[in-house]
């Protein structure tokens, strides 16, 4: 089993985002950038079905600006075997059709069994991306998975998190996943592997070469912070805050 | 001709999804009458209440064995000749329709908007991005649009006491099947719903240990309200994920919101933002928590918990 996982460069989780003068854009000069969290769940995952025997190798591929090879040398320092790059300008990083559009290329091209992906890029929060490679490559998905094993008879039995509690399906390769953040706990990633990595493979494919020529159907044509919550009375005193909280009748 | 527009209504195979009743607030903002889908199957009470939605002119209705458990692909297939009539079709954000909508925009060559916290035009939409920090305008030329609400940005629209949507049964081409239905674990709570109550308590990581969260249970009992949790407090497995209420968990609004124990990191108040009054209990008066809370207690929950359910049983007497 050939499982590809797609990684994005995003601003990290831990990061204050801020808007850009022009109202367009966010502010990423100085900004630590990292691997879009879910997606680094994604690798771990099929890292580990290599390790258990259960996959033969990891690809990663990143869409997006030339830094992205960042991220793509972490995923190999993680263990992905090889690397992919699309350069693409922003807007295009940022439309789920068009990345979903290069994936499926990639994935045809690269005949993989298996795309396993982030359920949602904490920059965006779109959570499009995977279902919709799953319907433009015509197969099955299995979409916030917190628990994946493969199965006896074949094929995956995913575990997914779901509104009212947790739903089990069983899915046959080939297939897309995206994964919850309950799936596993990425692992660290030592020095030694870091040099490792320097020598793997990564290769940078464009769009012209994939023969593609996209363009988002969705424009953004701002961006604002939203109004802010005023802050209101701090107690200390329980009984005060008690008698507050009655007077202005919060319970009724 | 004006705007042809089709409300998807999912459910949870007993009664409407409570984000349909908020979607239809947004629709109604645009057009006055609408047509809606469902599918599933023996769903009658749920064709029965979207012939009630206020507006429903046609309720188109697809029924199958392989639409029981709304998986994504089914859906798809089942809603796919509905979309081709319409120049926007609506979708309510929770779990079900993030699964379905995306792939069935994807078929379509459609590229949708999810999440939309304000429609400004039926071609442009407001939505939060980076956990709600920052709200982007959006805007499409695409003939068709597909676009999903967020239910904590509209108020709820209640059924009609009669119906008024004409039921319309579609038969649908044989579906083809692509995953395969294991099971459900469904966890029964007998208490309100976290999307629909007025009152959420939520505890985080400061309840220490699952025995220690009941605190937080009976505080909820006493207000009649639904219980929430931060992630650490779902990881650390004091409640099961449900719970879980923040940017990659349930986005609510409720009128009162209690963060018991909960720092207040961006992920979890992207999913609370919006609550009318935010109610916070941490002993830490450096928490996140208190610079959006309405009202801020700094003290011990184990302390301070109990003796507001004392006090608040004794005000019902
Ligand atoms: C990609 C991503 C997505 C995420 N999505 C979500 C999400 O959807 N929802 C979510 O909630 N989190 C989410 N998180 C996690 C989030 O970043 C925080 O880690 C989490 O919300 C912290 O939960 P907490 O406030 O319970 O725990 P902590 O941050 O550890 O806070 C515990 C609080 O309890 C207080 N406390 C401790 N003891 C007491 C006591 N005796 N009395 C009173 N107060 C006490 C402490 O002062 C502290 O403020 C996400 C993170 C990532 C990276």
């Amino acid at each position: 089993m050939k499982i590809l996982v797609p990684i994005k460069r995003v601003i990290d989780y831990n990061v204050v985002v801020q808007i850009h003068d022009n109202h367009r854009d966010v502010v990423t000069d100085n900004v630590k950038m990292s691997i879009n969290p879910f997606d680094e769940i994604a690798l771990e995952e099929a890292i580990r079905l290599v390790e258990s025997g259960d996959a033969t190798s990891v690809d990663c591929v990143a869409i997006g600006c030339e830094q992205s090879q960042e991220q793509i040398r972490q995923a190999l320092a993680m263990g992905a075997d090889k690397g992919i790059l699309v350069p693409t300008d922003d807007a295009i990083a940022q439309d789920p059709l068009c990345c979903a559009q290069i994936l499926q290329r990639i994935a045809t091209d690269g005949e993989y069994d298996l795309v396993l992906m982030g359920k949602q890029a904490i920059d965006n929060d779109c959570n499009q991306t995977g279902q919709m490679l799953a319907g433009l490559m015509d197969w099955p998905q299995a979409t916030f998975a917190s628990e994946l094993k493969p199965s006896k008879s074949g094929g995956l039995e995913v575990a997914r998190e779901v509104d009212g509690g947790t739903e089990v399906l069983r899915v046959k390769c080939p297939a897309v996943v995206t994964v919850d953040l309950r799936l596993n706990e990425p692992r660290y990633i030592s020095l030694p592997n870091i040099m490792q990595a320097k020598q793997k493979p990564l290769e940078s494919i464009s769009l012209d070469a994939l023969g593609m020529t996209l363009s988002p159907l969705v424009t953004r044509d701002r961006l604002d912070y939203p109004t802010p919550r005023q802050s209101g009375q701090v107690f200390v005193d329980v009984d005060v805050f008690l008698k507050k909280l009655d007077e202005d009748g919060i319970w009724d | 001709m004006g705007l042809k527009v089709l409300l998807v209504a999912t459910h949870n195979g007993q009664s409407l999804d409570e984000q349909v009743h908020h979607s239809v607030t947004a629709v109604r903002s645009l057009t006055s009458v609408f047509d809606v889908a469902v599918t599933g199957h023996h769903i009658d009470p749920i064709i029965a209440e979207a012939s009630r939605i206020d507006g429903a002119q046609k309720v188109f209705v697809v029924t199958d064995l392989l639409l029981d458990k709304q998986l994504a692909e089914p859906v798809t297939q089942a809603l796919s000749p509905l979309v081709a009539l319409y120049d926007l079709v609506v979708f309510s954000s929770n779990t079900t329709t993030k699964n379905i909508l995306p792939r069935l925009a994807a078929v379509h060559k459609i590229s949708p908007i999810t999440d939309v916290c304000e429609i400004l035009s039926k071609r442009s939409f407001k939505r939060p991005i980076y956990a709600g920090n920052i709200i982007e305008t959006v805007s499409t030329k695409q003939p068709k649009v597909l676009i999903s609400i967020r239910a904590a940005s509209y108020q709820r629209t209640p059924l009609l006491d009669q119906a008024s949507g004409k039921i319309v049964h579609k038969a649908c081409a044989a579906l083809r099947k692509y995953a395969e239905y294991k099971k459900s674990i469904i966890l029964k709570q007998d208490r309100p719903d976290l999307a629909a109550a007025k009152i959420v308590i939520s505890g985080g990581r400061g309840l220490g240990s699952a025995a220690d969260f009941k605190l937080v249970y009976r505080l909820a009992d006493q207000l009649n309200a639904a219980v929430g949790a931060s992630r650490a407090a779902v990881d650390a497995g004091f409640v099961s994920n449900d719970y879980q209420v923040g940017q990659t968990g349930k986005i609510i609004a409720p009128s009162v919101y209690v963060a018991v124990g909960i720092s207040g990191a961006i992920q979890h108040m992207a999913g609370m933002k919006d609550s009318r009054i935010i109610v916070a209990i941490n002993n830490d008066e450096d928490a996140p928590i208190f610079t959006v809370c309405d009202y801020g207690l700094v003290g011990d929950l184990f302390t301070v918990v109990p003796k507001m359910i004392s006090h608040i049983k004794k005000r019902k007497k």
